[in-house]
């Protein structure tokens, strides 16, 4: 009798469907009370959201040297959209810069445009307005002149949008932004469609996956899994096996090595900052040096790795890509002047590639606000009181995690000994050393503690629940910083 | 003593999850245990879940919520390298163990192990949905995050080299 192994294979199933355990009810519970509630993990995203949007790049001005002066910031205070909302932020007056996608050799950089130069109030819809400026292509900003530096690195990149193409609409509802363009884009490529897919999604726009229309008719994209050529957009009704809506993960390959996330090219930072990215394969290792316009390095240090996941995949195994991030430190000098931000890549044998090279602006230190230097890149400018400073610690908030420590640790060998090993999540460390006293944060979630000497030691993590642990950075009473992590 | 989730209302967060828990533990279990071993799987699995309460708000309803876990299994299971090679060199032992009941060559279950084991990963992994789990192409295709049809042509053709290693031409 001749068997279809396939049907042999089948009866060899190791665990059948009868040998199965129920679910154990204890684990449920388990796993919920482990981590924070969602609405709560929700609710600090939503807020370290608004910080960004506030700054990176926002409350300033074009100076009439070319260079950038702070300005008061708007009174009303910080709009924010929370993950899920069903629309679009209507009118985010205080969201004065939003970043675009275009092409270095086929490879995507983000590039940062900063809104606040338009001298409208309210600001136009958001998310029309940053595709615009996208359709306007690099370069293209002509609501303000662009500085030199932006300038001549924006001369070197491309746009594959299609010539000609406009948008008709956009919306969004559950997480999908629905973008309808007109005919010209019909004709875009995978390039182009990765362009207006990552200027949609991520980081923190609402939207994770994008859904195109041509002109209203719904199109999909045919699967790089199936097709001998690269994904194009195709009218959704001519075939079933069309990728719609589309996600950062069919273009995946459009970020090459690796990309530098924030801060985008032409974006705006603080004495001290956080450089975030994305780059290929778990055994590399990332080197981020900020020069000046000599090229004399001011700063350089090897980024460490944040967890596998990404925002648009999950850990599975080779070649994947793994999240990066180093907060540069202070210590930079003649603050107020534009500098070269490189991020490069060292592989096992020692040989390094550039991921990104870009000019950011180096904003003038305020010591009200850059005290203790939290994330630069995120603190808020002096005039404002709206988000919070390193001045504007917030109690943590008691729910926010189970299982600590009922008594707290206040000496430093504890948190020397919980840090011993590196990074650690915040749930593992409060296990050890007891709840957090503060939080603050500006793009980082940041618990804080205060120490038994009269020092204070800020966890900058990169997710709101406390995993991604990117510094530990002690402060002394005489205001001398050191990171318990060796960084 | 303070329950938690007894104040929350049936829609609540911890609700949903703790019904989408109870329902499809059992069969994502089984997915972790026949790629990682029984002793790993529960470890597998909590991670698996710990990944669907924090995207709560992402996971699909009925009946997509069974193969959207699985293909977050997928990940969790790629993840534990260890774990994985511990299985894959049990199963090459047992792939070399003498078979006492021999059937024709190439049909007997340790030959089909074996020849599934010689195969490319993404053919074992989209052989084992079909057979082991039992899914059809269009829930196959939600957990490899490809399209339905080119779920059934990815299993058409590893049918059809996993049939060739088991093929006297073929066989080394």
């Amino acid at each position: 009798m001749n068997h279809d192994p396939f049907d042999t294979l089948r009866s060899r199933n190791p665990a059948p469907p009868g040998s199965l355990p129920e679910a154990p009810p204890a684990e449920a519970t388990r796993i919920t009370s482990a981590h924070p509630s969602l609405r709560r993990g929700l609710a600090i995203a939503a807020a370290a959201a608004a910080v960004v949007l506030v700054t990176g790049g926002g409350w300033l001005l074009w100076s009439q040297t070319g260079g950038r002066s702070t300005v008061v910031g708007p009174t009303t205070t910080t709009s924010t959209t929370i993950r899920g909302t069903t629309t679009m932020p209507a009118t985010v007056e205080d969201a004065p810069i939003v970043v675009v996608y275009f092409l270095d050799t086929n490879t995507l950089v983000p590039v940062a445009r900063d809104l606040s130069v338009l001298n409208v109030r309210p600001l136009p819809d958001l998310g029309p307005l940053t595709v615009e400026l996208l359709l306007s292509g690099p370069g293209a900003w002509d609501a303000a002149p662009l500085p030199d530096p932006v300038a001549a690195a924006e001369a070197q990149l491309t746009t594959a949008i299609p010539e000609g193409t406009t948008l008709l609409n956009l919306t969004t509802a559950d997480g999908i932004a629905t973008v309808d363009l007109s005919a010209a884009f019909a004709a875009a490529s995978p390039e182009a469609l990765a362009q207006v897919v990552f200027t949609l999604t991520g980081g923190y726009q609402e939207a994770d996956a994008v859904r195109f229309l041509i002109e209203g008719v719904p199109q999909g994209v045919t699967s790089p899994y199936l097709s001998i050529s690269q994904p194009h957009l195709v009218p959704a009704s001519a075939s079933s096996s069309l990728v719609d809506p589309v996600t950062r993960s069919t273009f995946g390959y459009l970020m090459g090595a690796g990309m530098v996330q924030t801060p985008p090219l032409g974006g705006t930072t603080r004495s001290r900052f956080l450089v975030l990215g994305v780059a290929r394969g778990s055994e590399a290792r990332v080197g981020i040096s900020v020069r000046d316009g000599n090229g004399t390095v001011l700063w350089e240090e090897v980024a460490s790795f944040a967890g596998c996941a990404t925002e648009w995949s999950a850990c599975d195994g080779a070649d994947q890509y793994v999240n990066f991030g180093t907060a540069v430190s202070a210590g930079l000098v003649d603050y107020g002047r534009w500098v070269t931000l490189t991020a490069y890549l060292v592989d096992p044998s020692g040989l390094e590639s550039i991921l990104a090279s870009r000019p950011v602006w180096l904003a003038p230190y305020d010591p009200a606000t850059d005290e203790f230097g939290t994330s630069g890149v995120t603190t808020t400018m002096g005039e404002t009181t709206t988000s919070p400073g390193l001045g504007d610690l917030q109690p943590f908030p008691a729910d926010l995690l189970t299982g600590c420590a009922a008594e707290t640790a206040r000496d430093l060998a504890a948190f020397e000994a919980a840090l011993v090993n590196g990074p650690i999540s915040l749930q593992d460390l409060c296990a050890v050393v007891g709840m957090p006293d503060y939080q603050t944060g500006s793009g980082l979630f940041i618990p804080a503690y205060d120490l038994a000497d009269g020092s204070r030691l800020f966890l900058g993590y990169d997710a709101p629940w406390g995993a991604g642990l990117i510094y530990a950075r002690l402060v002394s009473p005489d205001g001398t910083t050191r990171d318990l992590l060796g960084r | 003593m303070t329950v938690v989730g007894a104040a929350d209302r049936p829609a609540s967060p911890e609700a949903r999850f703790n019904a989408l828990f109870a329902r499809h533990y059992p069969a994502v279990f089984g997915y972790a245990a026949r790629r990682v071993g029984w002793d790993d799987a529960g470890d597998a699995t909590a991670e698996v879940f710990t990944v669907a309460w924090r995207r709560l708000g992402r996971v699909p309803a009925e009946p997509e919520t069974l193969p959207w876990l699985y293909g977050v299994a997928r990940k969790v299971v790629a993840n534990q390298e260890r774990a994985a090679r511990r299985r894959l060199r049990l199963e090459a032992k047992a792939a070399v163990a003498p078979d006492e009941a021999v059937a024709a060559p190439g049909t007997t279950g340790l030959d089909v192990e074996a020849a599934l084991l010689r195969l490319g990963t993404a053919d074992r992994e989209v052989l084992r949905l079909a057979a082991w789990e039992e899914l059809p192409p269009a829930e196959i295709a939600t957990v490899l995050g490809c399209s339905a049809n080119a779920a059934a042509v990815r299993l058409h053709r590893a049918r059809q080299r996993l049939a060739g290693e088991l093929s006297p031409e073929t066989r080394p």
